[in-house]
């Protein structure tokens, strides 16, 4: 009886020093993307003069503002298991709905900060529909999501005829122009915003959820979590979010073109993988995605200060995303999550 | 349910395509056959159209394109005007151009502005085999010349490297003794526009030995990434530098932006672009941008058209005609703030009027075909 006891204690026994390897090594991997930013900070300090200075710094601050907004968004959506492919086109029209309706060129709109919110609104409800039809249709989120590009973005164009409209609301143009502690105000915003992504991560139920329907979405369902709901919020955040990061382009080119969401998707996706947040969902989360962010404006920042030319950048930068990736998913079997 | 959601689907997706087909594409003008047309009939009394294969109406420069052409069709009894947008897809379109040319069966001609050399070809072909005459801008494809078909009435573009030359002078002389170092912000890597551009600023530095070039980077067209580049310059370069070349005026407004937000003006550094939108000619009247080279998009358009009607007409025979003038390019202007206000009351505030019975009307000079 004691020899069963003694081996059944050491058979637990192996399996907790299990866990706890493999909880060292997880730990020990989440420290890359930390790495990577340090180890490129120290790379481009030394190689170009001027990258570590308060200036550069500072540039690169109000460079993260667009692309944190929307990796911000899509991040939730990506820890469930699904996709946003619509930021092209949410962000297109968020630029252009909210140039339209601050004092502008084009008409005699004047709602200030009302219309920042009601841009902001526009982006939650095709959010909203996003999310509805993937879950109510059983349509793929990449589907649903990459069709709404496209149709925001033909309502961008439809709204403003072609003709940007210029901002003249001088409010919104100090967004972009005036500092706070000399970072730019987008960029406090930005930052305020990943708070609050953080608080509703890690302090609210909301956000315990969304790991828990990304690792398995069948144990959630039995514990009577309302899958639909929680879902439907993760794709609201994220309309809501990249039609925000479309106003603070906007305020950034101070009128509102189709343009401002072209070619926004694929560094926003970088930026998650790169902070090591799985696309398979239910790991990572909003701290990863900022680390992403940050790797991603500090390489583009520091090969422009080298003088890299354009011919060999994107082949650089692809390299060092590559080996970034690789070295962040060298998770192997996990055994258990706590 | 998931049957009734597709019948749905289904419904609304026919629906839409009906519209599509029974509409005039977005642009049609109600053909006016009016009798005593003075045009000499080509084909008696049927309606001529004119379909317009274009990148897409979110460019200013394409809105103003449209707009000559429609201006021609008015003027023109038997013409109506059918607007493709292909948004930078090559198989679009060529679908677009099959499709209209099955619509218009022999009253028709197309001017087409390729999304790349690559689909030339296949338009020529097509449009020899459906016997319409077609005008192509910007982009023409080695070996397909529109001296070798019948029907491929003309080819006409703006001289980029001439535009951005011009531009980049203006730029050079406003620097005191005419030196000074500057930035050159591409469009994108191995783009015919960026390139020739490109080419047309080294034209410029090679007559201004003072002035030096610090660095150039390519945008992607993108107005934000081309003004984070310039904010990263500002960081890297601060007083050293006195004037950025911007590839189009898109990207020269959001450089313009960039520079206000880190607290630089006109006065310190110096801003050129290329295209001559709305936007730019405001930013010239205001004295944030310094020149940029007017695409004159009014002319291109009407005067394109004009060629290839004329053929179908029959007024012009492409074989017997001068062959030197079917590759041209049209004239571009350089608007800076010394003649932007003759500009604005020629060119915005009014339009030029144009000479339609001119074949050749947009012809300034030919473009070199090497000898075969």
């Amino acid at each position: 009886m004691a020899i069963k006891n003694a081996s059944a204690a050491s058979v637990a026994d192996q399996f907790v020093q299990k866990i706890e390897r493999q909880n060292r090594k997880d730990k020990i991997i989440q420290l890359v993307p930390v790495c990577v930013l340090v180890g490129l900070f120290v790379i481009f300090s030394i190689a170009a003069p001027g990258f570590a200075s308060i200036e550069n710094v500072i540039t690169m601050l109000g460079q993260t503002a667009t692309p944190l907004a929307i990796s911000l968004g899509i991040t939730f959506v990506i820890l469930i298991g699904c996709i946003d492919l619509s930021v092209d086109g949410v962000m297109s029209l968020g630029g252009c709905a909210v140039s339209m309706l601050v004092m502008n060129t084009m008409n005699s709109m004047n709602l200030g900060v009302f219309g920042i919110v009601l841009t902001i609104g526009i982006g939650a409800l095709i959010g909203f529909l996003i999310g509805l039809i993937h879950v109510k249709a059983r349509i793929p989120s990449f589907m649903v999501s990459f069709g709404f590009s496209g149709i925001a973005m033909g309502a961008a164009t439809a709204i403003t005829g072609a003709v940007a409209p210029n901002i003249m609301d001088e409010g919104f143009r100090n967004l972009a122009l005036r500092s706070f502690l000399g970072i730019p105000y987008i960029a406090w915003i930005s930052f305020i915003m990943f708070a609050v992504a953080y608080i509703l991560q890690e302090y609210t139920a909301f956000g315990r959820y969304l790991f828990a329907i990304g690792n398995d979405e069948s144990i959630p369902k039995m514990t009577g979590v309302n899958i639909t709901a929680v879902k439907l919020k993760a794709f609201i955040w994220s309309g809501a979010m990249i039609s925000l990061a479309g106003v603070l382009g906007a305020a950034r080119l101070g009128m509102g073109t189709v343009l401002i969401g072209k070619n926004n998707l694929f560094p926003a996706m970088t930026a998650v993988v790169l902070g090591g947040t799985a696309l398979t969902g239910g790991k990572g989360g909003v701290l990863n995605t900022l680390l992403g962010v940050l790797i991603v404006t500090e390489l583009n920042n520091g090969l422009v200060l080298l003088g890299v030319s354009p011919d060999i950048q994107t082949g650089i930068q692809s390299v060092i995303i590559l080996a970034a990736v690789a070295l962040s998913s060298v998770r192997g079997r996990r055994v258990v999550s706590k | 349910m998931k049957k009734l959601f597709a019948l749905l689907l289904s419904a609304a997706m026919m629906m839409t395509v009906l519209t599509g087909c029974g509409g005039n594409g977005g642009s049609g003008q109600p053909a006016d056959n009016g009798g005593g047309a003075d045009e000499g009939a080509g084909t008696s009394g049927k309606t001529c159209l004119i379909g317009l294969s274009i990148r897409g109406l979110d460019n200013p420069y394409y809105v103003e394109l449209v707009e000559s052409v429609k201006a021609f069709s008015e003027a023109t009894p038997g013409t109506e005007v059918v607007t493709m947008e292909h948004h930078s897809d090559e198989q679009k379109q060529v679908n677009d151009i099959k499709s209209f040319l099955s619509r218009g069966g022999k009253d028709c001609i197309l001017y087409v502005d390729p999304q790349s050399a690559s689909i030339n070809a296949e338009i020529a072909q097509l449009c020899e085999d459906a016997g319409v005459y077609w005008t192509s801008t910007w982009t023409m494809a080695e070996d397909v010349y529109p001296q070798d078909y019948k029907y491929y009435a003309a080819h006409q573009t703006v001289d980029n490297t001439q535009g951005a030359y011009e531009a980049a002078k203006v730029m050079f002389e406003s620097f005191p003794d005419k030196t000074g170092k500057v930035v050159l912000l591409e469009g994108a890597v191995a783009n015919d526009a960026s390139d020739e551009r490109l080419a047309g600023w080294q034209k410029a530095l090679e007559e201004y030995p003072n002035v030096e070039v610090l660095d150039q980077q390519a945008s992607n067209w993108d107005p934000q990434t081309g003004l984070n580049i310039a904010q990263t310059w500002l960081t890297k370069y601060g007083d050293e530098m006195d004037g950025i070349c911007c590839a189009n005026d898109s990207l020269a407004l959001a450089v313009i932006e960039g520079m206000k937000a880190k607290g630089k003006t006109a006065d310190d550094i110096k801003i050129i672009g290329f295209d001559g939108i709305p936007d730019a000619i405001t930013a010239i009247q205001s004295g944030d941008m310094l020149a940029t080279c007017y695409s004159n998009g009014w002319c291109q358009g009407a005067y394109g058209v004009a060629t290839a009607y004329h053929a179908y007409q029959g007024e012009l025979d492409t074989e017997t005609c001068e062959q030197d003038k079917r590759a041209y390019y049209t004239n571009a202007i350089t608007v800076s703030a010394d003649n932007v206000a003759q500009f604005v009351s020629e060119y915005i505030d009014s339009k030029p009027t144009l000479d339609y019975s001119e074949s050749f009307g947009g012809f300034v000079k030919p473009i070199e075909i090497p000898a075969a």
